[in-house]
């Protein structure tokens, strides 16, 4: 069956290019770009199925590199199924799934029960990673090749951090032999006392800290050991400024590494920690003002090339305690655009550079096809609603989460459609 | 007491014409071991002092036969029941023996370059018999021996080293042997069996075994240490053999009637199944006995001139 979505403006982030125009597709694959004005449909022929657009904004679907759905182990704060219903809602088509659940995916038996609850749920690919160390031990290697066969697409050690550097270079090089790219967070544990970030802030709160530092010493052997080792590097969830001009000059020298930052270091500065409330407790630590209007920079720069959700499902009991005590994170994959259009609307952010950093950079790291809209590519697209009005209640959201800092707070833009190789899996109603 | 003395430590720097003089005094003396009486008299002045530091079974089996075989006196002198254990260094423990006035001394050591370090501080001559990563001789001429006895030459042949090649003597001492030789040398194994930098030994690197096995004359597979499994190398027995051991099917990629080494012991159903370690086109017992005869050309040639002295 055709069918063509139409009365749209089409965004296509690989070229920078916006028109307004309709897009056909068959057996989930682009077939037809067009021009037509709004509330058009261009010359359709017999048979093929129309979906309107309704005037808003159409761009490839958003593919996630850092999610949490908490299953195996904690689906009581989030199972495959409810994660993948709230990334369809956020527009995703394609969510790369932490490994660190419990039992960890550190085996072919683990990767099918995801990749089989994932089918289940059918809203979107859900796309396993592997943990490095068996697991996590954090110093024996896990059966990679094995997980490779399995259907594993990155390898990942979650939040943890690899205290053994001659390990991790066993890992990079290990995967690297199956071609599976390795996903790194970035804090060196031994320089970390608190979750806070350390300036003028926290000197007044008295919060403990995890301080820039910590990122940054990670980040320098995370890049050191991508040189050596060339197996494809993504340094996920930069949230310091230093750590950028780290990236920066890297990338400059042709080591493989990308880079992410995640959704909530756009928007929150350490200020947001002055309250206590452990819904701003998030990590990497939201830094200072000044942290944050770089990491701006180099997502618009293209340093930083992917924007990540870092979505975290907790339960009101995993976050209704002490600062300190709290669990760490906030549900956020049905929330990034609406985040990202505050960004745009503020005039921080462009568009582009926005939707870029959630269809191509994470695409081009995965080797995923799509993230341009154009004749030959995968029908996985999103249509994007940028003016209506709305205010954040949990009856608003797929997610199993409680957990959000803006809870009662009012958004504009979300998601209206969500199309994943052709098929419809999210449609806003009313 | 000799003015020069000759010594085995490494295969470079090695020339054509003496690796080739090495196989050719293999092939005679590999006549011997095959005689009703396995004996020549030819060392019988010679006192050779097997000097084992690192445990080791049959490299010295196979010195000590090779050495009775010449009509050598042998003295072994193993790690585990020697001074070094109660904390002498290895110098004196050489000068030690040297009082004892020995004329080869054969040396295994868990430490790379201790021959080299023997040689230049005892008048004896030396015999590496496996120094640490770094060099195994007499294991690369014998497989050279084997190769060239069923494919007639070494010249132009390619050659797959398969396994932990970083951490492999072995796999050393063929690469320099065989590509002064003339032959063709790839080497596989898992990345992190791979050094960086190996391919500036002019050698194919592979991190995929079926490549570097296709078309290839000789395929040598390397023991896996099983105490480096489930460590920071490979995960484990399972997904070694999955990907990197040999197999019928895999070997199929190779020529046919390929030989297949290994230098031994064989840990079966890892790095080679039962079925290839014992086919048809196996050559690995037939190493061990190149072995002998290999170490036999060796003490000849370093010990001749000490007995022409005497």
């Amino acid at each position: 069956m055709r069918q063509r979505i139409v009365d749209c403006e089409i965004l296509d982030p690989a070229s920078g290019k916006r028109f307004w125009g309709y897009v056909e597709w068959e057996d989930g694959v682009i077939c037809e770009v067009g021009q037509a004005g709004p509330g058009e449909a261009g010359e359709v022929s017999a048979g093929v199925e129309l979906i309107s657009a309704h005037g808003n904004l159409l761009a490839p679907s958003f593919v996630d590199l850092y999610a949490d759905f908490c299953e195996p182990g904690f689906e009581y704060r989030e199972n495959i199924a409810s994660g993948s219903a709230a990334a369809a809602a956020g527009g995703y088509t394609h969510v790369l799934l932490r490994p660190d659940t419990d039992p960890c995916v550190d085996g072919e038996d683990t990767v099918r029960f995801v990749l089989e609850a994932g089918a289940k749920a059918g809203l979107v690919n859900v796309l396993p990673a592997g943990c490095l160390s068996r697991k996590l031990d954090g110093e024996s290697l896990a059966e990679i090749g094995e997980m490779a066969d399995a259907g594993v697409v990155a390898l990942s050690e979650g939040d943890r951090y690899l205290k053994k550097g001659g390990f991790l270079r066993r890992c990079m090089e290990y995967g690297d032999n199956f071609h599976l790219p390795v996903i790194l967070t970035n804090e060196d544990p031994t320089l970390v006392e608190g979750v806070v970030h350390e300036g003028l802030v926290s000197a007044i709160s008295g919060l403990k800290t995890s301080p820039s530092v910590a990122e940054e010493v990670a980040v320098a052997r995370h890049i050191a050991l991508a040189e050596l080792t060339r197996a494809k590097t993504h340094l996920a969830k930069i949230s310091s400024a230093a750590s950028v001009r780290l990236i920066k000059d890297a990338k400059a020298r042709g080591v493989p590494v990308t880079a992410s930052v995640a959704i909530h270091n756009l928007i929150l500065n350490d200020t947001s920690t002055l309250g206590y409330d452990p819904m701003f407790k998030i990590w990497p630590p939201a830094r200072s003002e000044e942290d944050r209007k770089l990491l701006l920079e180099a997502v618009i720069d293209g340093t930083i090339d992917t924007i990540v959700s870092d979505h975290s499902p907790k339960a009101t009991e995993d976050k209704e305690l002490e600062f300190d005590l709290a669990a760490t994170g906030a549900l956020s994959i049905e929330l990034v655009f609406p985040l990202l259009n505050k960004l745009v609307l503020a005039e921080e952010l462009d568009l582009v550079s926005a939707i870029r950093a959630v269809t191509v950079g994470p695409r081009r790291f995965l080797g995923i096809a799509g993230g341009e809209i154009a004749k030959g590519q995968p029908a996985d697209l999103v249509v994007l609603d940028r003016n209506t009005d709305w205010e954040l209640d949990f009856a608003e959201l797929r997610s199993r989460g409680r957990n959000t800092p803006f809870l009662g707070q009012r958004f504009v833009g979300r998601t209206y459609l969500t199309i994943n190789r052709g098929r419809v899996t999210f449609r806003r109603d009313g | 007491m000799a003015t020069h003395i000759n010594h085995l430590l490494d295969l470079e720097g090695l020339s054509k014409e003496e690796i080739t003089s090495y196989l050719d005094l293999g092939e005679h003396f590999k006549g011997v071991s095959q005689r009703r009486i396995k004996k020549v008299p030819t060392l019988r002045h010679i006192t050779v002092v097997l000097f084992f530091i690192e445990n080791s079974t049959r490299t010295k089996i196979s010195f000590e036969i090779a050495a009775k075989r010449m009509s050598a006196d042998t003295l072994s002198f193993a790690a585990s029941s020697s001074s070094l254990a109660k904390g002498e260094t290895l110098l004196d423990t050489a000068k030690t023996l040297m009082a004892m006035r020995p004329d080869i001394i054969v040396i295994r050591h868990f430490a790379a370059g201790a021959p080299h370090f023997l040689a230049r501080n005892v008048p004896a001559a030396i015999i590496n018999a496996g120094d640490g990563g770094h060099a195994h001789p007499t294991q690369a001429l014998l497989d050279m021996l084997t190769m060239r006895q069923h494919l007639g030459k070494i010249e132009g042949l390619e050659v797959a080293i398969i396994g932990d090649i970083g951490h492999s003597r072995v796999a050393r001492s063929n690469i320099h042997g065989l590509k002064t030789m003339g032959a063709n040398i790839r080497v596989a194994g898992p990345r992190t069996f791979l050094p960086p930098h190996f391919n500036t030994l002019g050698v194919q690197v592979y991190d995929r075994i079926e490549p570097a096995i296709e078309g290839a004359d000789v395929v040598m597979m390397l023991r896996i240490q099983k105490e480096r499994m489930g460590k920071d190398l490979f995960p484990s027995d399972r997904e070694y053999a999955r990907f990197f051991g040999l197999d019928a099917q895999k070997l199929k990629l190779a020529k046919p009637g390929a030989l297949v080494m290994h230098p031994g012991p064989l840990n079966r159903g890892v790095e080679i199944t039962p079925d290839i370690a014992d086919c048809n086109n196996s050559v690995i017992l037939e190493q061990v006995e190149n072995g002998v005869a290999i170490r036999m050309a060796v003490l000849y040639q370093l010990g001749k001139h000490l007995v022409e002295e005497a």
